[in-house]
C-alpha cells in the first residue's frame, strides 16, 4: 500500500522499518555512538542503524539536533525518518546528515520489521506486502444514544463482532454515498430519514497485513424508517456512546467513534 | 520555496561546505513550516554554548562548519558552564574542552558574551527589526517588550541563519500570527514566576495581559522567562507597556483572570539553604536594587548573583561592594547550566519561575526549590 506524505529532506531508500508511535527526544531518547533507542517506548533497546525509522515526531531539547547529527559522525546512520509531525529537532538534524525525511504519515499503520519504501523526494512511503482497503462505518444517532450492529457468522471479517455500519467505499463512490447505501443496504433505513451530524477524519487500523482507512460518519435518525437487520448482522442495541468499551467490537470502534462523538 | 540565485548557490556549495550545510537545513525548516520565501536577519544569537550539552559530535559538527564559514551578522552566545574568571573548580579536560568550543565560535566571529540577555549589551534589536534568536527568555523579551521579530529558533538553526544571514519566513516573523489569542487580567501583585509558570502551562498561544498596576521590565522579564519554561509561548503583549499592544482586535477572545489562589501549587517551605537570583542574567537595575537593599544589611545565607560580563563590567564599584559582603558574583554562567551548586545544596531559594522549573528536574540537580520575591529573599538571608 502506499501512504502520501510531505517529503521534507528529498532522497530515496528502501528497508525493513523500526515503528513507534511515541514522541522521540534525541538528546538523552536515542545514543549516537550506537544508534540504540534508550527511551523507554515500545522500541527501546533497538538499534536505528541501516532500518528506516518511523516514530510520531520530536521533541525535548533541540541540542537532539546534534545528537543526530552524531548518528553520522559516529557512522551509525538510519536509511531515513517517517513521521506523522514535523518539528524542528528532526526537521534539522534529517537535513543535516543529508537523510531522506518525510512526514504527513499516520505512523500508527506501520509495524517494526515492515518492508518500506521510502521516496521523500515524490512525498510517498510504501509498505510491501500490506493492502490499503478504505471502508465507511456508520453510527445512527437518537437522542443521546446510538446503535452497534452485531457482525453474523456469513461475514468476510470479524465475524460475531460489534461494529458500526460498515463497508467498503466502491470505485466512483465518495464516502458519504458509500455510507448511506450501506445503511440503506443492511439496515434498510431510506437516507430521506437520515440527517448528517458529523464526518469525521478517517483513522487507519492496522491488522496483520491489511490496513482498514475508516471514514467514520454519525447521522441522525428521524421518525421515520425503522431498522430492519440483514443477513449481515444477528443482533444490534442502542447503548450509550460510553457503554461502548463493555463491547468485544472490531478493532479501534471506540477511536472512530470518539471521531465524530465528543 | 522561492530562492534568490545567491541562495542558490549556497545551496550548490559555492561559498564552502559550511554555508552549503547551514542553507540546506534552513531550506528544510522552510518546507516543513510552508515558508514561501527566505528573509535577511539583523542579528543571531546562539543557545548550546555549551560543551557538556553539545557533546564531541556537536563540537565537531560545528568545527567542521567553521572550516570555510563565518557568520555574517552580529551573533552572540549563551551562557556556558562556568565562570572564566573563576575556574580552580573545574574539571580540567572539561575546561580544556570548552575553550576549544569557544575559539571555534569565536574564529566563526560570534561574540563570547556568554549571557541569556544579549539585549542589555551589544545586541539589541530595534522595533520591527527581522533576526533569529535560540534562548527562550531572550526570545519572549526581544518579540513582546521590543517589538524585534524572531521564531523559537534552535541554536543550531540560529546558527545557521548568521552563517548564512537568512531566516525563512513563517510564524511570528509574520504581522497576523503576532495577534493576541486570550485575555489575561491581574489585579493584583503577584509574583512574576509563578505567573509565568502558570500561563506558560495551562495556555498556548500569545497573551493579551491587562495588569491593574504597570509593572516594570525586570517583572515583565521574570515573567516571559517563566511562559517560556513551562511551555512554548514565544511572545505575550501587555496592555499600556508592550509596543504592539494597540494593533489587534480583542473581541471575542477567551478572558481569565488569575488570582493568588491560583498560584498556590508554587508555595514551598522557607528553609533554604542558600538564595540565588539572575535567571534571566540580571538587569544593572536589579544590581542597584540589591546594593540598596543590602546596604546596611550583612549577609547570613549564601546568595550567588548571575550577570552577564558585560553588565558586571559597568557596575564595577556596586559588583565590588557586594563580593566584599561576601556575595558571589559570577559572569558567563548560571545557576541552571553550572554544576557548581549540585552537591553542596539540596535546597535553595529563586526569583526566577524559569529556574524553579529547571533545578527541580533531576537532569539540572533535582534540587528543592523556594520560590519567591527578590526583595523577600534579600531580607531573609541578612540581618
Amino acid at each position: 500500500m502506499i501512504l502520501r506524505g510531505r517529503g521534507i529532506v528529498k532522497g530515496y531508500a528502501e528497508g525493513e522499518v523500526i515503528a513507534t508511535t511515541e514522541k522521540i527526544s534525541f538528546l538523552e531518547g536515542v545514543d549516537p555512538k550506537t544508534s540504540e533507542i534508550l527511551q523507554k517506548c515500545d522500541v527501546e533497546g533497538q538499534k536505528i542503524e541501516g532500518k528506516i525509522f518511523a516514530f510520531r515526531g520530536g521533541r525535548g531539547s533541540t541540542v537532539g539536533i546534534y545528537s543526530i547529527y552524531g548518528l553520522k559522525y559516529y557512522g551509525k546512520m538510519p536509511l531515513g525518518f517517517i513521521t506523522e509531525y514535523a518539528d524542528d529537532i528532526v526537521v534539522c538534524g534529517a537535513a543535516l546528515i543529508s537523510m531522506p525525511y518525510i512526514t504527513s504519515i499516520p505512523v500508527e499503520v506501520l509495524r517494526t520489521g515492515d518492508f518500506v519504501v521510502l521516496n521523500a523526494t515524490e512525498s510517498y512511503v510504501e509498505i510491501k506486502d500490506v493492502v490499503l482497503r478504505e471502508v465507511v462505518t456508520s453510527f445512527l444517532k437518537k437522542g443521546d444514544t446510538i446503535a452497534i450492529f452485531r457482525r453474523s457468522g456469513k461475514v468476510s471479517t470479524y465475524r460475531g463482532k460489534w461494529a458500526g455500519i460498515s463497508g467498503s467505499i466502491e470505485k466512483d463512490e465518495t464516502p458519504e454515498d458509500a455510507a448511506l447505501r450501506e445503511i440503506e443496504e443492511e439496515v434498510g433505513i431510506d437516507r430521506k430519514c437520515l440527517t448528517l451530524v458529523k464526518s469525521g477524519k478517517p483513522l487507519y487500523v492496522r491488522d496483520g497485513k491489511t490496513v482498514w482507512k475508516v471514514h467514520p460518519f454519525l447521522w441522525e435518525l428521524k421518525n421515520c424508517g425503522e431498522i430492519n437487520i440483514d443477513w449481515e448482522h444477528t443482533e444490534y442495541r442502542w447503548i450509550k456512546p460510553e457503554g461502548l468499551k463493555n463491547y468485544d467490537t472490531v478493532p479501534k470502534l471506540y477511536e472512530t467513534l470518539r471521531r465524530v462523538w465528543e | 520555496m522561492y530562492l534568490s540565485r545567491e541562495m542558490e548557490k549556497m545551496l550548490e556549495g559555492e561559498y564552502g561546505a559550511g554555508k552549503q550545510m547551514a542553507m540546506k537545513v534552513l531550506v528544510a525548516l522552510g518546507d516543513s513550516y510552508n515558508a514561501e520565501k527566505m528573509v535577511r536577519i539583523k542579528s543571531a544569537h546562539i543557545s548550546g554554548a555549551s560543551y557538556d550539552t553539545v557533546g564531541e559530535h556537536g563540537l565537531n559538527l560545528i568545527k567542521e562548519m567553521s572550516a570555510d564559514s563565518k557568520v555574517v551578522v552580529k551573533t552572540t552566545l549563551n551562557p556556558i558552564g562556568f565562570d572564566r574568571d573563576f575556574t580552580e573548580e573545574i574539571d580540567k579536560e572539561f575546561y580544556a574542552k570548552q575553550m576549544e568550543l569557544l575559539q571555534i565560535f569565536q574564529k566563526m566571529g560570534v561574540e563570547l558574551t556568554c549571557t541569556c540577555t544579549p539585549y542589555y549589551h551589544n545586541n539589541l534589536p530595534k522595533f520591527g527589526d527581522i533576526v533569529a534568536w535560540a534562548e527562550s527568555s531572550a526570545i519572549i523579551y526581544i518579540n513582546s517588550l521590543i517589538g524585534a521579530r524572531t521564531n523559537r529558533e534552535s541554536g543550531f538553526s540560529a546558527l545557521c541563519s548568521a552563517i548564512t544571514g537568512y531566516t525563512p519566513y513563517h510564524s511570528l516573523l509574520i504581522e497576523e500570527n503576532r495577534a493576541p489569542n486570550f485575555v489575561v487580567k491581574v489585579r493584583e501583585r503577584l509574583n512574576p514566576g509563578m505567573l509565568g509558570l502558570y500561563i506558560g502551562k495551562e495556555f498556548q498561544g500569545i497573551p493579551y495581559m491587562i495588569f491593574e498596576k504597570i509593572p516594570d521590565e525586570d517583572y515583565l522579564k521574570l515573567m516571559g522567562a517563566a511562559m517560556g519554561a513551562s511551555g512554548n509561548i514565544s511572545m505575550f503583549h501587555a496592555e499600556g507597556i508592550t509596543p504592539e499592544h494597540k494593533k489587534y482586535d480583542m473581541k471575542g477572545l477567551e478572558s481569565v483572570e488569575i488570582e493568588k489562589k491560583d498560584l498556590e501549587n508554587f508555595a514551598g517551605n522557607k528553609d533554604y539553604e542558600a538564595v540565588v537570583l539572575g535567571c534571566p542574567h540580571l538587569s544593572g537595575r536589579e544590581i542597584e536594587k540589591i546594593v540598596r537593599i543590602l546596604e546596611k544589611r550583612e549577609v547570613v545565607k549564601p546568595i550567588y548573583l548571575y550577570a552577564s560580563r558585560a553588565v558586571i563590567g559597568n557596575m564595577k564599584e556596586d559588583v565590588e561592594f557586594l563580593r566584599k559582603k561576601g556575595v558571589k558574583v559570577l559572569a558567563d554562567t548560571c545557576m541552571v547550566v553550572s554544576p557548581l551548586l549540585r552537591g553542596k545544596y539540596r535546597k535553595i531559594a529563586t526569583n526566577s519561575g524559569k529556574a524553579y522549573h529547571y533545578l527541580r528536574s533531576r537532569k539540572f540537580g533535582g534540587f528543592e526549590v523556594y520560590l519567591g520575591d527578590m526583595e523577600e529573599l534579600l531580607y531573609d538571608s541578612t540581618r
